[in-house]
Formats: structure tokens, C-alpha cells, sequence
């Protein structure tokens, strides 16, 4: 056994072991964006300069560099911006009303080098398990004892895994979008986190 | 001939599975071990665990080694990371004790923490730890649970997951920081965080020992 090298127990990676077939671990990337106005907005596209809440995305444009592929396992989102407050919610906060708007209005659709995989899917679809329910009293003490939005129990979150998975090789275009297809009303803005969760494979030779 | 004639004496030998303390064995010790280390969350960050626990008290930290490394000699199989909130409050408010977790404020460090965990320059968990509660987390039982009656208003009253609050996930594989290998589990924010809110990151694994 070469001193400078240690065995790696089986199932565990070593981060000094310079394997040639690569390194793959479960990993999630996720992209923040604001929807607001009608419109389409890529995912994992010009997120350089966004800051670690927004994006951990680390490649160019909705593609994966050399030496790097996905395991595309599930897409998910969440309300990343919860208010306290129904009323004068800041930009970006997700109030009851902005929610049902989004789900009223919104589709996600997924395509690899050009193929559909998901396809103008509501994002109401996507909620299961969390989701939207109303709790019967408020929990704000300035408020009035008015039914108070609780995004979801024990976590507000909207899935759907892949079946089966996806592969997006090194290189390889994926487009990953989401739409509007009517403004929010009352001119509100709301703050939705879009993952991709799967194994990120890296450092393929 | 006697059973154990043929030990030397002073000498016991392991049982298959136990690990005897005495035993000066070739290889190292392994057991299972939970490291944690408690910050208190405030300002811009980042906020790194296991550094700068000189002193520390034992409700605060248990780990023993220097600056984000295991010493000669110690490695560890890491196979779980999380966070807790370290100070519970009875109350929606917080207010008891002071720099208690409430709703408001976990929501926040929710959306704007990032749980980064890096071994050896090496990436192997970047993510908003609004990701990573599961099981436990967030919820809302629907009345004041405050004594005397009537000092709060009949509320929801936070209950900080049941039975315990938790976040944490699994490493899939599970990744060994070997001796000396430098490690950085940290979390990140977007923006200054405001107020004091107790955190305590956990690592879950194998400790190995004596390792040659």
C-alpha cells in the first residue's frame, strides 16, 4: 500500500483519491428567480453575479462543461420569500394571493437536447404532500384572527421526480423554463426557487 | 489446555464487533460519533463550524481538534450533516428566553442560509437549508401552550418539529476526511441576518482512531 494513499472504505469517497472515472455524489442545483409580469424565464442561464441564496449553479448556459454530466432526478420549487403579513407584503414575498395567482397561471416545461420531458405542466401539479392549506387562526398578533396562509406542513415544497431518471451528459443543452402566461395581479412579485436534484457526476476523464 | 492459555497476558482479545478500549491493536478504533458545534448566527457571515472552539463550554462544543481538521492520527467517516436551532422558546414571540428561535426568524434563516460543506477544496454539499428539513421542521399546533391563561392571545404557537427539530441529509456516498485533510461546513447568508439565533451544526459518522 502506497503510503500517500489510503484505502477508501468501500462506499465512501475520498476527496484526495484522483479517480479516472470520475466522482459521482447526490447533489441538488438550484436557480431563484422573481416572477411577475407574463413571460418565459430559463432557468440556469445568466446567473453570474447572483448571490449563494439565489443560484449554486456553477456552469454557462443551461449546459453542463466538459467532464461534467447529470443524473436528473426530480425538478422541484418552493416559495423561497414567506410573509408573516398578508398585507403590505414586500416584493417577492409570497402572500396567499400571489400563490393562488402562480398557481393559477404558471407551467413549467423541461427539455434535453431538444426532447421534451416535461411539457407546459401546471405548477399546480407539481404540489404534493406540502402545499397550500389554511390554518384557522392568525399568527401575527397585530392582525386580525383572519385565516392566515401556512405554505405547506411540515415544509412547503412542489416536486416530481423523473420516471425513469434523465441523463444530461457533458455539453449536452438542457431547457429548463418556467411561464407566465397572465402578470401577477396587483402588480405583486413573488420569489420561487427551482431545483434540480439528481448525481452530479465530475472530473470524467 | 485452559481457555485463554494461548493470550499473552495483558492482552484481551477483541470480541468480533466490540471495540475494547485497552486492546493496542495494528488498526485504528472506529465508532460511531456525532461531532457539534453550536454558533450564534448574526451579521453577514459566514458562519463556520469547528474553528475557533478553544475554550468553548461542553453544551457548546465537543470538538477536540485544531481549525476545520482532524489531527495525525484521526479520521472520520462523515455520513450525515444538520443543523438544529440550539435555543428554543415556550413562546410564538421568543422573548423566552431571549435570542430564541420564533417563526418569522426561522422562516428567514431558512431562505437565506446556505449549508455549504467542503472537504479538501471539494464541493460536496452547496444548498439553502430551507432543503434540507425533513421529517421534522416547521409547524404550528393551534393554541398557546404560555401559562398563566390569558397572557398571549390564543395563537398558533410554533412548535419547532416534533420530536425534535431538525434538519439534516444523508451524504450519498458518505465522504472520509482523512487526516489533516482540511474541511469547511459553514453557512452561508444573503444579506445580514439580524438578531442572535442559536445553531448548532452536526456531523455524523465514524471516528476513526489510531489510524497509521
Amino acid at each position: 500500500m502506497n503510503i500517500a494513499v489510503h484505502p477508501v472504505l468501500t462506499g465512501l469517497l475520498d476527496p484526495r483519491n484522483p479517480r479516472i472515472e470520475g466522482e459521482t455524489i447526490q447533489w441538488t442545483w438550484y436557480h431563484e428567480v422573481r416572477l411577475a409580469a407574463a413571460g418565459t424565464t430559463t432557468l440556469f442561464t445568466a446567473t453570474a453575479g447572483l448571490n449563494i441564496a439565489q443560484t449554486n449553479w456553477t456552469f454557462g448556459f443551461n449546459r453542463f462543461s466538459a467532464t461534467n454530466q447529470f443524473i436528473l432526478a426530480s425538478i422541484a420549487a418552493e416559495f423561497s420569500n414567506l410573509a408573516q403579513a398578508q398585507a403590505a407584503a414586500a416584493a417577492g414575498e409570497a402572500t396567499n394571493q400571489r400563490v393562488v395567482d402562480l398557481l393559477n397561471t404558471c407551467t413549467v416545461d423541461l427539455a434535453i437536447e431538444t426532447k421534451e420531458y416535461v411539457r407546459r405542466l401546471p405548477i399546480s401539479r407539481l404540489i404534493a404532500g406540502g402545499g397550500l392549506f389554511v390554518a384557522p387562526r392568525s399568527t401575527t398578533v397585530a392582525e386580525v384572527a383572519s385565516a392566515h396562509l401556512a405554505l405547506g406542513e411540515p415544509y412547503p415544497m412542489a416536486g416530481l421526480s423523473f420516471a425513469p431518471a434523465l441523463l444530461i451528459p457533458p455539453l449536452m443543452r438542457f431547457d429548463f423554463f418556467v411561464r407566465l402566461d397572465t402578470a401577477l395581479s396587483g402588480g405583486g412579485a413573488i420569489d420561487v426557487r427551482f431545483f434540480m436534484g439528481g448525481w452530479w457526476t465530475r472530473g470524467i476523464q | 489446555m485452559s481457555p485463554g492459555a494461548d493470550l499473552p497476558i495483558g492482552l484481551h482479545r477483541p470480541i468480533l464487533d466490540l471495540v475494547d478500549p485497552r486492546a493496542a491493536g495494528g488498526g485504528p478504533d472506529r465508532f460511531f460519533f456525532e461531532w457539534h458545534h453550536r454558533l450564534i448566527v448574526t451579521g453577514a457571515g459566514p458562519f463556520q463550524f469547528f474553528t475557533g472552539t478553544e475554550g468553548a463550554a461542553p453544551w457548546v462544543t465537543n470538538w477536540q481538534f485544531g481549525t476545520s481538521r482532524f489531527s495525525a492520527g484521526n479520521a472520520f467517516q462523515l455520513w450525515g450533516c444538520g443543523i438544529e436551532f440550539a435555543l428554543r422558546s415556550a413562546t410564538y414571540d421568543g422573548l423566552n428566553p431571549a435570542d430564541s428561535i420564533n417563526l418569522d426568524e426561522a422562516y428567514d434563516l431558512m431562505f437565506n442560509l446556505v449549508l455549504h460543506l467542503r472537504i479538501e477544496n471539494k464541493d460536496y454539499q452547496f444548498i439553502p437549508i430551507s432543503m434540507v428539513p425533513w421529517g421534522a421542521g416547521l409547524y404550528r399546533v393551534p393554541l398557546a401552550l404560555d401559562a398563566p391563561a390569558g397572557a398571549l392571545p390564543a395563537q398558533a404557537h410554533l412548535e419547532l418539529g416534533f420530536p425534535a427539530a431538525r434538519c439534516q441529509f444523508t451524504l450519498q456516498p458518505g465522504v472520509w476526511i482523512g487526516p489533516e485533510y482540511q474541511f469547511v461546513f459553514e453557512m452561508l447568508s444573503r444579506g445580514t441576518i439580524a438578531g442572535n439565533h442559536h445553531v448548532r451544526g452536526v456531523m455524523s459518522g465514524i471516528w476513526e482512531r489510531n489510524v497509521q
